[in-house]
């Protein structure tokens, strides 16, 4: 009876906090990656290869503690780019049992008591899909075959400005996602 | 341990009756000075107002008293100020029995 409650007790304390994720392989293989990363939640590289779609989803927990382990994710896939496609809470209801302690002894005799106690409780989990990216391998452009017909007259392309810059640039962008400084938590 | 923190948040929520609310971010972009100003909200599915330079994900949850739409809103917006944006666009807001959580990308309009 007391490993039931000592298990029922860890779960109630510190099972409900896992942060997991998963990914599946959509192309292009690349080697696991461990250096710096960005992330994105609006653009993504042009021209590069998509390694895997990733997940990641914590229970009661933020997306400070999620995005890392979705950029861990994207990195075991050989990703150094996240683009980050959604962010959804979902919330469900859950029954969590507790063990509490009670005197349950005489003045004379004190005694201390155990009882397993059984709440309703709401939990959200926030689930983050992306797709990782490998910008260091440049996605191959397969030829172009010979055309049969004519010729056709070459396109004109006028430039309208200066090219757009690469959005992957080392030294003027950030090179790791940052995450904030621990959460601010007030209570009335 | 934060998940311990937001167990003990909503164990304090069911016994006093109050609330949390929490804001994250996770900078994405180069963040500015703080601003002042009026952080426009762009729902997701609208259309965004010209270019925003992304700057970082937010995402804010409340409980108990905090448990609405506004507080949400509202704690994203006080965070991208912080973070010198005037904007927080693809907004999205979730809402359970006990908990309402927002999450949205804050960015400055070019």
């Amino acid at each position: 009876v007391r490993v039931t409650l000592v298990v029922l007790l860890a779960i109630g304390v510190g099972g409900c906090s896992a942060v997991r994720s998963s990914g599946v392989a959509t192309g292009v293989r690349a080697d696991s990656y461990s250096g710096a990363m960005r992330v994105s939640a609006t653009v993504e590289p042009p021209g590069v290869a998509q390694v895997a779609v990733v997940q990641a989803s914590g229970v009661n927990v933020l997306i400070a503690e999620i995005v890392p382990e979705l950029m861990a994710r994207a990195r075991r896939h050989g990703g150094d780019f996240v683009k980050i496609d959604d962010i959804r809470s979902s919330f469900e209801v859950q029954a969590r049992s507790q063990m509490q302690t009670y005197g349950c002894g005489t003045p004379r005799a004190p005694r201390t008591c155990t009882r397993v106690v059984t709440t309703q409780e709401e939990v959200m989990t926030t689930t983050i899909t992306g797709r990782a990216f490998a910008t260091r391998h440049l996605v191959a452009v397969p030829p172009v075959a010979p055309p049969t017909g004519p010729m056709p007259a070459p396109a004109v392309v006028a430039p309208d400005g200066p090219a757009p810059a690469p959005i992957i640039d080392p030294t003027t962008e950030p090179a790791e996602a940052l995450t904030s400084p621990p959460s601010e938590a007030s209570t009335p | 341990m934060r998940a311990k923190s937001f167990g003990v948040a909503l164990a304090a929520l069911a016994a006093f009756g109050c609330g949390t609310l929490r804001t994250e971010h996770v900078t994405t972009g180069q963040p500015g000075a703080p601003i002042h100003d009026e952080v426009r909200v762009v729902m997701q599915g609208q259309a965004p107002p010209g270019p925003v330079e992304e700057v970082a994900i937010v995402q804010s949850v409340g409980t108990g008293t905090y448990n609405s739409f506004e507080r949400v809103i509202e704690a994203m917006r006080e965070r991208a100020r912080r973070l010198g944006c005037d904007v927080l666009v693809n907004v999205r807001v979730e809402a359970g029995a006990s908990t309402t959580s927002g999450s949205a990308i804050a960015g400055r309009r070019r």
